[in-house]
C-alpha cells in the first residue's frame, strides 16, 4: 500500500467512530496544550525575573555583610568612602549606598499608608539608573546636615498627591515632617522602587536611632559599586575588596567578613532556580501527555478487539501482517499527530493570553518558542507511536482463521 | 500437461485440543484441475472448512503436501501466503464478510490496494461492479444493500484481481432461493466464462448440483468423489478459451 492508501484508510477508520476518535483526541490535546502553555510561562516568568535583574546593570556590585562570617563588622559609610576614594580604584566610576529604614507610617491629611523607607546616598539613583520626573534629587549637603527631605517613588507620589505635583509639598513620616525634594519616573520590576520613599543616608540612621549625633558611624545594609563599564566587573570587585580589606584592618589572606556579588550572579542563580522551575512545569504537562498517550493505547486496543473481523478480512484478502501492523500504527499516529497540532494551536492561544499580563509589577512575557513546539509535537507523535505498538502488534499477529471466526 | 491448480497429497491437519490430537483432515489427496467447479459437501466438523482454509493458504497443513499450481505452498513464508491470498485466491464467505464502513466500490477495491497489480484499479472495480450487476450501487455501503446485493459485492470483490482460484465458504448459506440461484449462476458464469476454478463448501444439494464434481468429505477423509457428466446441465458449455493461471 502507498502512503496516501495507508493514510487514507487511518483516516476512514478514525472517521467511522467519530466520538470516540475525538474524545481520544482530546486526551493528547489536552498533555500538549499543557505541556506548550506550561513551559511558555515557565519561560516567560523566567525571561521577566532574569531581564529585571539583568537591566539593573551588568556594571554593579553588591556588598553586603558575609553573616556567615564569625564576628562581622557592620558597612559603614567610611567603606562607601573608602571604596570612593581609594587610589587604585580605577574601574570604579560611582559608589552608592543604602539603608534600610524599615516600615514608614505616612499620614497626609487624611491619608494613612505604611511603605517601605530608604536611607540613600545622593549616587543611589544615579547608579541603579532611576531618573527624576520632576524636582531634584537628595544631594551631599542633605546628607551632611540631616535634611528632612525625601525623593518619591511614581507610585507613591501619585498615592499620595493625586493629580497634583508632588514635588514641593510635605508629609509626614513617623509624626516627622518632611519635604518632598523630587519625584522618580516608574521603575518597575518587582523590587517596588515605585511605592518606596527614600531619604538621606544620615536622616534614616538617626531617624532609626535618635541618639546618633553627627559624626558617628553611619551603618549601610549595602554598597552598590558601579563599575566604568561591564568588562570592568571583575577588576572594580577587586578593587572594592582591597578597599573594603584595608578598612576593616584585614590582610589578603583572611577570608572577607563582606560579600561582593554582582547582578549577572544573581541573574544565573535566579536562572538556575527557575529552570526547576521550567522544568517542573514541563513534567506536569508530560503527564497529562502520557496520559493522552495512554488513551491512545487503551483506545487502539479496544479498537483491535471491535475489527477483529476486519483484521481477519484484510488478511484473507491479501494484507500482509506488516500491512495490518502500519495501519493500526498510523492510526495511533494520525491521532497523536492530530492531537499535538490541535494542542499547538490552543497552546498559542493560551500562551498568548498569557503575554504582557501585568505580573508582581513586570509586564510578563509568556514565550511560545519554537523548541518547546517541537518538542512536544516529537514527543506527541512518539507516545502515539509507542500507544500504538502494542496494539498493533496485537493486531498483526491475530491469526486470521480466528479472526474471521470472530463475531 | 497443464498443471493442476491444486495438488493435496497425504494432507493432515491435526489441532490439539486440550492435550487431544484431533484430525480434522486426516490423509486427503485430491487433485482439482483448471477450470474445474468443484462442490466440497460433508457434515459439519467433517474437515470442509479447515480443508477450504488450508487450500485458501489461511492454514497450513500439519503434515503432506500441498501444490498450488504446481508451487509447495508448504515452504511459503507468511507474506507470500499474504501474497498468495491476495493474487491467486479469491475468497467468497458465508456472510459476506464486507468491511461496514467501505462503500461497495471500496471494498472491492480492497484486494487491489493490498496487492497492486499491472491494471488499473479504478477501472478493474467498475468491471467487477458490472460483471456482478451493481453499477449503480458502487456508492452504497453494505448496510443499504439486501443479501444477495452484499453477497455479489463478495463475489466482485474476490474476482477484481482475476485470481485463478476461487473460493467460496457456504456463499448460499445466507440467502433465499432466489438469491441462491443468482449467486450460483453468478460463480457458474465466472467458471464458464472466466475460466476460473472454483471451489465451494456448500450442504446445499441443489447448490452442490450445480458444479460437475462433488467430493464428499467426512471425518476428514475423502468419502466420495463424484465427477458428473456435464450433459446433466442444461446450458452449460466448457469454454475452449486457454486456461488463465497465475498471471
Amino acid at each position: 500500500m502507498s502512503p496516501g492508501m495507508i493514510l487514507s484508510t487511518a483516516f476512514s477508520s478514525i472517521a467511522a467512530s467519530k466520538l470516540r476518535s475525538s474524545l481520544t483526541l482530546l486526551g493528547v490535546v489536552i498533555g500538549v496544550t499543557s505541556v506548550i502553555a506550561l513551559m511558555a510561562i515557565g519561560r516567560g516568568a523566567q525571561e521577566s525575573i532574569t531581564s529585571r535583574i539583568s537591566a539593573q546593570g551588568a556594571e554593579l556590585l553588591f556588598i553586603s555583610v558575609d553573616f556567615a562570617s564569625d564576628d562581622a563588622q557592620d558597612l559603614t559609610y567610611d567603606d562607601v568612602t573608602a571604596i570612593a576614594t581609594s587610589p587604585n580604584a580605577h574601574d570604579i566610576e560611582s559608589v552608592a549606598a543604602s539603608l534600610s529604614a524599615g516600615n514608614a507610617e505616612i499620614s497626609l491629611g487624611a491619608t494613612a499608608l505604611t511603605t517601605t523607607a530608604t536611607g540613600v546616598t545622593p549616587e543611589y539613583f544615579e547608579v541603579n539608573g532611576y531618573d527624576l520626573a520632576s524636582g531634584r534629587s537628595l544631594s551631599p549637603v542633605d546628607l551632611i546636615s540631616r535634611s528632612d527631605v525625601v525623593v518619591l517613588g511614581s507610585n507613591l507620589a501619585t498615592n499620595l498627591f493625586p493629580g497634583q505635583e508632588a514635588t514641593g509639598q510635605e508629609f509626614s513620616i513617623n509624626g516627622r515632617l518632611f519635604l518632598v525634594a523630587g519625584v522618580l519616573e516608574p521603575v518597575g520590576g518587582f523590587t517596588r522602587v515605585d511605592d518606596q520613599v527614600f531619604l538621606p543616608l544620615t536622616t534614616a540612621e538617626s531617624r532609626l536611632d535618635s541618639n546618633a549625633a553627627p559624626g558617628d558611624t553611619i551603618n549601610v545594609s549595602q554598597i552598590l559599586v558601579k563599575a566604568i563599564d561591564a568588562d570592568s566587573i571583575e577588576a572594580a570587585a577587586d578593587q572594592a575588596d582591597v578597599a573594603i580589606r584595608l578598612e576593616h584592618g584585614l590582610s589578603f589572606n583572611e577570608s572577607p567578613d563582606f560579600t561582593i556579588s554582582n547582578s549577572a550572579g544573581i541573574a544565573e542563580t535566579l536562572e538556575e532556580t527557575t529552570d526547576v522551575l521550567v522544568i517542573f512545569l514541563g513534567v506536569v504537562g508530560g503527564i497529562s501527555l502520557v496520559v493522552g498517550g495512554i488513551g491512545i493505547m487503551n483506545i487502539m486496543l479496544v479498537s483491535v478487539t471491535e475489527r477483529t473481523r476486519e483484521i481477519g478480512i484484510r488478511r484473507a484478502i491479501g494484507a500482509r501482517r506488516a500491512a495490518v501492523l502500519l495501519q493500526f500504527l498510523t492510526e495511533a499516529t494520525v491521532l497523536s499527530i492530530g492531537g499535538g497540532l490541535l494542542g499547538l494551536a490552543a497552546g498559542a492561544v493560551i500562551t498568548k493570553q498569557f503575554s504582557g499580563v501585568q505580573f508582581l509589577n513586570t509586564t510578563f512575557d509568556a514565550e511560545m518558542s519554537v523548541d518547546i513546539a517541537l518538542l512536544a509535537m516529537i514527543v506527541a507523535g512518539g507516545i502515539g507511536l509507542v500507544a500504538g505498538l502494542y496494539p498493533a502488534a496485537r493486531a498483526a499477529s491475530l491469526d486470521p482463521i480466528e479472526a474471521l471466526r470472530h463475531e | 500437461m497443464a498443471t493442476s491448480v491444486v495438488e493435496l497429497q497425504d494432507l493432515h491437519k491435526i489441532y490439539d485440543i486440550g492435550g487431544e490430537r484431533v484430525a480434522a483432515l486426516d490423509g486427503i489427496d485430491l487433485v482439482i484441475e483448471e477450470r474445474e467447479m468443484v462442490a466440497i459437501v460433508g457434515a459439519s466438523g467433517s474437515g470442509k472448512s479447515t480443508l477450504m482454509n488450508v487450500v485458501g493458504c489461511l492454514d497450513r497443513p500439519t503434515s503432506g503436501k500441498y501444490l498450488l499450481s504446481g508451487n509447495d505452498a508448504g515452504s511459503f513464508s507468511d507474506n507470500r501466503l499474504s501474497d498468495t491470498r491476495g493474487r491467486y485466491i479469491g475468497f467468497v464467505f458465508q456472510s459476506y464478510n464486507l468491511l461496514p464502513q467501505l462503500t461497495a466500490a471500496q471494498n472491492i477495491e480492497l484486494p487491489l490496494r493490498y496487492n497492486p497489480r499491472n491494471f488499473d484499479r479504478k477501472q478493474a472495480v467498475e468491471e467487477a461492479l458490472a460483471r456482478v450487476g451493481l453499477s449503480d450501487r458502487a456508492n452504497h455501503r453494505p448496510n443499504q444493500l439486501s443479501g444477495g446485493q452484499q453477497q455479489r459485492v463478495g463475489i466482485a470483490r474476490a474476482l477484481v484481481g482475476q485470481p485463478a482460484l476461487l473460493l467460496a465458504d457456504e456463499p448460499t448459506g445466507n440467502l433465499d432461493s432466489r438469491s441462491t440461484e443468482e449467486i450460483i449462476g453468478l460463480l457458474q458464469e465466472l467458471n464458464s466464462q472466466d475460466g476460473m476454478t472454483v471451489v465451494m463448501v456448500t450442504h446445499e444439494p441443489e447448490v452442490s448440483a450445480a458444479t460437475r464434481r462433488i467430493v464428499t468429505l467426512r471425518d476428514g477423509k475423502i468419502l466420495t468423489d463424484e465427477k458428473i457428466d456435464q450433459r446433466v446441465f442444461s446450458g452449460y458449455e466448457r469454454s475452449e478459451e486457454p486456461a488463465e493461471v497465475l498471471r
